[in-house]
């Protein structure tokens, strides 16, 4: 029982995680919480949905075009919504708001396209599973932690190895420094926004299989987690927010097993609060000295 | 330098002017119900007072402490159930309940803020949030106490003073009196010595610390105002609908009174109102677009925010408050 | 009198020491600069004088109490107000309100008084916008009182700045380049304002790297470099000191 609700836990954290990077990504370089990314996580599940019944496309072709395609949502939000505040050096708070409309948008655009009823999400990968002693581990959610495990190595290879993780990461340092140093910062951001939404849709895609369907809601709670792990692995760290994923996933996989489940998403909460009060920064954050 | 009589007679004007313009306002608003307007039109007219009490007091912490709130209908909640409860169990009376609601939602702000008012920025936000998610969840679970998915019907409409509250004229009356209450409260609060170092915290907590403001005790000062005003329209909701359940108490009802905030204008009480009165309506104006109405909600915001990020009224100094310095300056050199 | 006395204060960011040991005492009544090569530690001292930074090591002792520590909300209490090297107001408050936050320390109403209006409230409120608008006179910016402080001009910012600073009546003033920025005009303007204060018995600790300046109103000057104290004592003597010319101008100078 125990075991088997760790790697329920663990399956449903690197889920999470994946859609907790694009929170953190994003904060690091623009300090920006961004509110439209669960939405973007929703639209992503429900293109791949799409693309699968109504063109009948097999599973890996729908699921590269609904990548690519909300990928490029990603870019579309950041340059019609945020970019236009940025030019005017508007307050955080605003662009905040701009994007809790993208999400109540988006959120209703989908709803009005595909209905608001909950959506059969096809088992496109039935390949059954291992049966332990006491607990099982199905073929899917080796693939969900496998996939996530190479996303997140790669994304920490990207951004630690390539030329445009550096430009990433001195874009986050400082913009102004790194817009004198040469590097496009808008291409940069443009960059960071595609790849954000475009894990959050490989985070969608995979808890529609794990859950056998899709809601224009889903993106609600799962975003508002996601920030939440984001945040208590230190937002703006990359391996913080891989953490804090794994941490939510698992206590609330615990909780709803042997408290009760219909606390579930709030000791996620709950723990995220008791966490900061000890470390104001977050698990893996650092305390920045205050420059006077 | 003018003279003391010159002055005596400038301040007078000042003050006399000024009472005109209170004056005109309230004899308007009184007469909004004498216009026979329909009873939906009324309905909207009460739950954007309601809304307005929400956003001024969202403005106190947010807008002029600088301290982002993504929970503030955690403490509207509060207010309305301790008043229902209060209500159901012990038959209290909206005059007892309201005070009780506000001063519920007030404590907890205390204790929340007491550990958590150090964290900033997105911290705080997700802390604020989190928070609003568990009384939510709270509500939802703890069956013996809000009777959970059910909510809790026929509460008593209020009574003031021997004078039972039931048509919607007469609750406008009592929003109002509400509404003129929190803006005088948070008005006073906010020209004082208090805001002055509320808004000193928003502007450079560590200038505003080294002028002697202790950050963290204001910020809970001002965390725990908000609330209490948050907890007073959870109570007046609550005896007006007569009836809630947690689903009127979601993140998109914290989303909503920010959205007023922001759009109203951080940092401006009449912002605060006239963003209150605008997504009040604006849902119901776009009631036309059907199914698109809430598409058109979104794009309206996404729309809004680049052509005025600081709201409509953000960043206006009203004349009123203008002749309110000026009133100091005249009363100094006296 | 000794107004403060500093002993063996050190500050250590890790491995680095941007104050190293040092030891300092002022006099009521006198004006000391503090001076430097950049990055020689004069903020950091500030900043520990202030509560900013707690000392990793020493101790500071002002007006007889040891205030080793203490939150810069409580220095101020203390007697220790201060300006800030890259300017701090309040941008979107006015002048006026600028210096009452500035007289924050000195004054009482809280939320009752407030929300009530009582006679206490008006009474302690026209007290100091009365003082404030003295204060503001002294810095020829009486007529900008309505205006906010991000409008004004750098030099009339600069002076806003430590008239916020003495609205907190300090016993001890803490000035961060006071002159920086400042064209020539500006600065002697600022030096008199200096003396005038002076003259009325206050005590000012001065960071500059104006030398015109620091050498005509200093009482007594310290030098730091690499967090360590190089030379102290009076003008002429520093202006001779062989340490004091190498930090400035490198070895072989």
């Amino acid at each position: 029982m125990f075991f088997q609700q760790i790697i329920n836990g663990i399956t449903l954290g690197s889920i999470y995680a994946l859609t907790a990077v694009g929170y953190t990504m994003v904060f690091g370089i623009l300090e920006l919480v961004n509110f439209s990314h669960g939405s973007v996580y929703m639209f992503g599940a429900f293109l791949c949905l799409t693309l699968m019944t109504a063109l009948g496309l097999g599973f890996f072709p729908a699921f590269i075009i609904s990548i690519v395609i909300t990928g490029m949502l990603g870019i579309v939000i950041d340059r019609l919504a945020l970019l236009p505040l940025r030019r005017k050096n508007a307050p955080k708070v605003a662009s905040l708001i701009s994007t809790i409309g993208i999400s109540i948008f988006l959120q209703n655009l989908v709803m009005v396209m595909w209905g608001s009823e909950t959506k059969n999400f096809p088992l496109a990968l039935n390949l059954g599973h291992i049966q332990f002693n006491s607990f099982r581990i199905s073929y899917l959610q080796m693939i969900i932690l496998l996939t996530s495990l190479i996303l997140m190595m790669g994304l920490t290879l990207l951004v630690k190895k390539t030329k445009i993780g550096k430009a990433m990461r001195a874009t986050a340092q400082n913009m102004e420094a790194a817009k004198l140093m040469g590097i496009n910062v808008n291409l940069i951001i443009t960059f960071t926004f595609f790849l954000g939404a475009a894990l959050a849709t490989v985070a969608g895609v995979m808890v529609g299989m794990y859950y056998q369907s899709v809601d224009p809601m889903m993106g609600f709670m799962a975003g508002l987690k996601a920030f939440a792990a984001a945040v208590l692995g230190g937002i703006g760290v990359l391996p913080g927010a891989i953490l804090g994923g794994l941490i939510i996933g698992v206590s609330e996989t615990l909780a709803a097993g042997y408290i009760h489940s219909g606390y579930r998403d709030a000791i996620a909460f709950a723990i995220l609060i008791a966490v900061l009060l000890i470390k104001p920064t977050g698990l893996l954050g650092q305390k920045v000295q205050k420059k006077v | 330098m003018e003279t003391t009589v010159e002055h005596v007679n400038k301040k007078k004007k000042i003050i006399k002017r000024r009472s005109m313009i209170y004056v005109g306002v309230l004899a308007g608003l009184l007469i909004i119900p004498l216009l026979s307007l329909n009873n939906f039109t009324m309905r909207m007219v009460i739950m954007a007072g309601t809304y307005m009490i929400l956003a001024m007091s969202l403005n106190l912490i947010t807008g002029y402490t600088g301290q982002l709130s993504l929970g503030h209908a955690a403490f509207y909640a509060i207010g309305a159930y301790t008043s229902a409860i209060l209500s159901m169990r012990f038959g209290w009376s909206f005059l007892i309940t309201a005070p009780a609601a506000a001063l519920m939602a007030a404590l907890v702000a205390l204790l929340l803020g007491i550990p958590t008012l150090k964290l900033q920025g997105a911290y705080l936000a997700i802390v604020t949030l989190g928070f609003s998610e568990i009384v939510r969840i709270v509500a939802l679970n703890w069956m013996g106490l809000t009777r959970g998915p059910m909510g809790i019907p026929g509460i008593a409409r209020p009574e003031v003073l021997g004078y039972r509250i039931a048509s919607n004229t007469q609750y406008y009356y009592l929003i109002l009196a509400l509404v003129i209450i929190t803006y005088m409260s948070l008005y006073r609060i906010i020209n004082s010595r208090l805001g002055r170092a509320f808004i000193a915290i928003r502007e450079d907590d560590l200038a505003a610390q080294s002028m002697g403001v202790d950050i963290l005790k204001y910020k809970i000062l001002s965390f725990t105002i908000a609330a209490f005003f948050a907890g007073l329209a959870g109570s007046f909701y609550a005896h007006y609908v007569t009836y809630i359940d947690p689903q009127s108490f979601t993140f998109n009802e914290s989303i909503q009174v920010l959205s007023m905030v922001v759009l109203g204008g951080m940092g401006s009480m009449p912002g605060a109102i006239i963003g209150s009165v605008i997504l009040t309506w604006a849902p119901e104006m776009l009631r036309f677009l059907e199914d698109y109405r809430m598409i058109m909600y979104g794009a309206i915001l996404i729309v809004m925010m680049p052509i005025r990020p600081q709201g409509i009224l953000g960043g206006i100094r009203f004349k009123l408050d203008k002749e309110e310095e000026n009133q100091h300056e005249a009363v100094g050199s006296e | 009198m000794k107004l403060l006395e500093v002993n063996n204060l050190t500050m250590a960011f890790g491995g680095l020491k941007a104050v190293n040991n040092i030891s300092f005492h002022m006099e009521e009544g006198e004006i000391i600069s503090l001076i430097g090569p950049n990055g020689a530690g004069k903020t950091t001292f500030f900043n520990m004088l202030t509560g900013i930074y707690i000392p990793t090591e020493g101790s500071i002792v002002f007006n007889g109490k040891n205030i080793t520590g203490t939150a810069p909300e409580k220095i101020i209490k203390e007697g220790i107000a201060r300006t800030f090297q890259n300017i701090r107001l309040f941008p979107h408050m006015t002048v006026l309100e600028n210096v009452l936050v500035g007289m924050h320390s000195r004054s009482h109403n809280g939320l009752f008084h407030s929300l009530f209006r009582t006679k206490k409230f008006y009474q302690e409120e026209k007290r100091n916008a009365y003082k404030a608008k003295e204060l503001l006179a002294t810095v020829n910016l009486a007529d900008k009182c309505n205006e906010y402080a991000k409008n004004l001009a750098y030099g009339q910012q600069r002076r806003l700045e430590i008239v916020r600073a003495l609205a907190a009546q300090p016993k001890l003033l803490l000035l961060d380049e006071p002159a920086a920025g400042m064209n020539p005009q500006e600065t002697e303007a600022l030096m008199k304002y200096i003396r005038g204060l002076k003259d009325k018995g206050a005590t000012i600790l001065l960071i500059e790297h104006d030398m015109k300046l620091v050498m005509k109103i200093s009482d007594r000057i310290y030098v730091l470099d690499h967090g360590v104290k190089i030379a102290e004592g009076l003008s002429k003597d520093i202006q001779n000191n062989q340490d004091v010319i190498e930090a400035y101008l490198g070895k072989g100078a």
